[in-house]
C-alpha cells in the first residue's frame, strides 16, 4: 500500500462519517421542526379556547368585559408572532391571563356549575397539559440538535452546510 | 397489623426449625447415611475401611441436611413475609404460579418462569405484579433475565399492539445487516428525538396514525420521567388489546419489598393515562393461574 492509498483511504473514511453525521444532522433537524409543529398544534387549540370561554362566561359576569378585552389582545398578539423565540413572551402572557380568567370564573357559583363551563375548563387544563409537554420535548430536541452542531467535530462543517441553532421555547 | 421485618419473619423461621424435633433427625439421618456412604466407599477402593472416610462421610451428610434446613427456611421466610407484607396492603401473594404469556416479550424466550405473583388495586386499577424469568438458551449457554412484570387489563381494548422496548443498538445494527427484527411491530419514529435514544416504539403495520394519536406529547413525557427515575431499568411497555404489560430488568428480594411500591408509583401516571384513554372501568384484578393462556 503506498501513502498515496492510505491518504484516499483516510479521505474516503473521512467523507463517509461526514455524510453519516450529515444524515444524523438532517433527522435532528427534522425532528426540532416536527417538535416545533407539535407547539404550534397545541398554542393553536389554546388559542381557539379563548373566544369559547369569553363567549360562556361573558353571560354570567358581563362586568369582567376589561378581562376579556385583555385576554382578546393577548390572543391576537401571541398569534402574531412567530418562531420560538418570538413567541416565548406573548404566549407567556396570554397563558397567565387565560389562567387569571379561569379563576376570576370559578369565583361565579352559577358559573362554576355549568356544565358547558366545566367541560371548557377541564379542556384548558388538558390544553395546558398538552402544551407545557409538547414544549418539554421541543427544548429536549433543540437542546440535542444545538450541543451536536456545537460540539467538535461537527462545529466544523455545522455552519457550512446550513445548520443553524435552533430557538428555545421559553413560553409558558 | 405493623409492616414486617424479613429479618424477623426469617429468625422466626430459623428458631422454629432449630426447635423441632425433625429437623435434628433429619440431620442425624444425613449424618448416619453419609458414614454409610463413607464406609461403602472405602470398602470398595482397598480392603481396609478408613476411618476419616467415614467421619468424612458423616460431615458432608449432616451438612447437607443443615444446608437444606437452611434453604427450606429462606423458602418459607419468604413466603410468609411477602403474605404478610401483601396483606398489610390489602392485596393477595402467592409464592408460585404460571407466567402470563398475552404480549409478544412475555411469550418470547425458550421458557418462562414466574414467581412471587401480588395481586389486588392499586389505588382503584386491578393489578397482577410478579417475577417474570425469561430463559434463553440452554446448558451452559442459558441466559437467565429476570423481569418485574406489572400487568393489568383495559376496560376495553386500546390498540392491537403497541410495543415500547429498550433501544439496543446492536439488535438494530443485526437487523440492519440480515433484516432481522427482534420486534414484531413496524418501527414508528415520534417527535422527540430523546425518546428515540431510550426506546424502540413499534406498533402493527397501518396503524402508525391510531399509535401517533395515542402517544400525545404528555403521553412522551410521562415515558421519559419514568426513564429518568430508573435510567438502568431496561423498561418495556406493552399493550395488546386491553392487555397491558410494563416490565423492568429487576430482580425482587423479601429484604427490599419497597421496590414493588416504588416501581406502582413510577409506572402510575402511564398507568392511569392508559385506562383513561381506554374508559374508567377497569377490569378486575386477574388471580393467579386465570386467563392465562398457556
Amino acid at each position: 500500500m503506498t501513502p498515496v492509498d492510505v491518504v484516499l483511504a483516510l479521505l474516503v473514511l473521512v467523507g463517509l462519517l461526514v455524510a453519516l453525521s450529515f444524515n444524523r444532522l438532517v433527522r435532528l433537524r427534522n425532528k426540532v421542526n416536527e417538535a416545533w409543529q407539535d407547539v404550534d398544534v397545541q398554542l393553536q387549540r389554546r388559542h381557539d379556547l379563548i373566544p369559547r370561554l369569553v363567549e360562556v362566561v361573558e353571560g354570567y359576569a358581563a362586568h369582567e368585559k376589561e378581562l376579556f378585552d385583555e385576554l382578546t389582545r393577548l390572543r391576537s398578539e401571541a398569534e402574531q408572532a412567530s418562531g420560538a423565540a418570538a413567541q416565548s413572551a406573548p404566549e407567556s402572557e396570554l397563558a397567565t391571563a387565560l389562567a387569571g380568567a379561569v379563576a376570576v370564573a370559578e369565583g361565579y357559583p352559577s358559573l362554576r356549575a355549568a356544565e358547558n363551563f366545566l367541560s371548557l375548563q377541564k379542556e384548558i387544563a388538558t390544553t395546558e397539559d398538552e402544551v407545557a409537554a409538547a414544549r418539554t420535548i421541543y427544548n429536549g430536541n433543540v437542546r440535542i440538535y444545538n450541543t451536536r452542531i456545537q460540539t467538535f467535530p461537527v462545529s466544523f462543517y455545522a455552519d457550512l452546510f446550513g445548520f443553524e441553532p435552533a430557538e428555545f421555547f421559553q413560553g409558558a | 397489623m405493623s409492616e414486617p421485618e424479613y429479618r424477623e419473619v426469617e429468625a422466626e423461621e430459623r428458631r422454629h426449625l432449630l426447635r423441632s424435633f425433625g429437623y435434628w433427625d433429619i440431620v442425624v439421618l444425613g449424618a448416619l447415611m453419609g458414614a454409610g456412604l463413607g464406609f461403602l466407599y472405602g470398602h470398595g477402593h482397598g480392603s481396609r475401611v478408613e476411618a476419616w472416610r467415614v467421619f468424612a462421610g458423616m460431615a458432608i451428610g449432616a451438612l447437607c441436611a443443615l444446608v437444606a434446613g437452611w434453604v427450606k427456611v429462606q423458602g418459607r421466610a419468604r413466603e410468609r413475609f411477602f403474605t404478610r407484607w401483601a396483606a398489610e396492603r390489602q392485596w393477595h401473594y402467592e409464592a408460585a404460579g404460571r407466567p402470563f404469556e398475552d404480549t409478544p416479550f412475555l411469550q418470547s424466550g425458550d421458557k418462562r418462569r414466574a414467581s412471587d405473583f401480588f395481586s389486588g388495586f392499586w389505588p382503584e386499577l386491578g393489578f397482577v405484579l410478579y417475577q417474570h424469568k425469561r430463559i434463553v438458551g440452554s446448558g451452559r449457554d442459558e441466559q437467565v433475565t429476570n423481569y418485574l412484570v406489572l400487568h393489568f387489563s383495559l376496560g376495553r381494548p386500546l390498540i392491537d399492539l403497541l410495543q415500547i422496548s429498550p433501544r439496543s443498538r446492536a439488535a438494530e445494527l443485526e437487523a440492519k445487516l440480515f433484516g432481522r427484527l427482534s420486534g414484531l411491530g413496524e418501527r414508528i419514529e415520534l417527535e422527540s428525538a430523546e425518546l428515540d435514544q431510550h426506546f424502540r416504539i413499534s406498533g402493527l403495520r397501518g396503524q402508525e396514525d391510531e399509535l401517533r394519536r395515542l402517544l400525545t406529547p404528555s403521553a412522551i413525557v410521562r415515558l421519559l420521567d419514568f426513564q429518568r427515575a430508573l435510567p438502568d431499568g431496561n423498561a418495556r411497555f406493552e399493550i395488546v388489546g386491553t392487555n397491558v404489560a410494563f416490565l423492568v430488568e429487576k430482580t425482587l428480594s423479601p429484604k427490599r419489598p419497597q421496590l414493588i411500591v416504588e416501581l406502582l408509583e413510577l409506572w402510575r401516571p402511564i398507568a392511569v393515562w392508559l385506562t383513561e384513554e381506554a374508559g374508567p372501568e377497569a377490569q378486575p384484578p386477574a388471580t393467579v393461574g386465570e386467563s392465562r393462556p398457556s
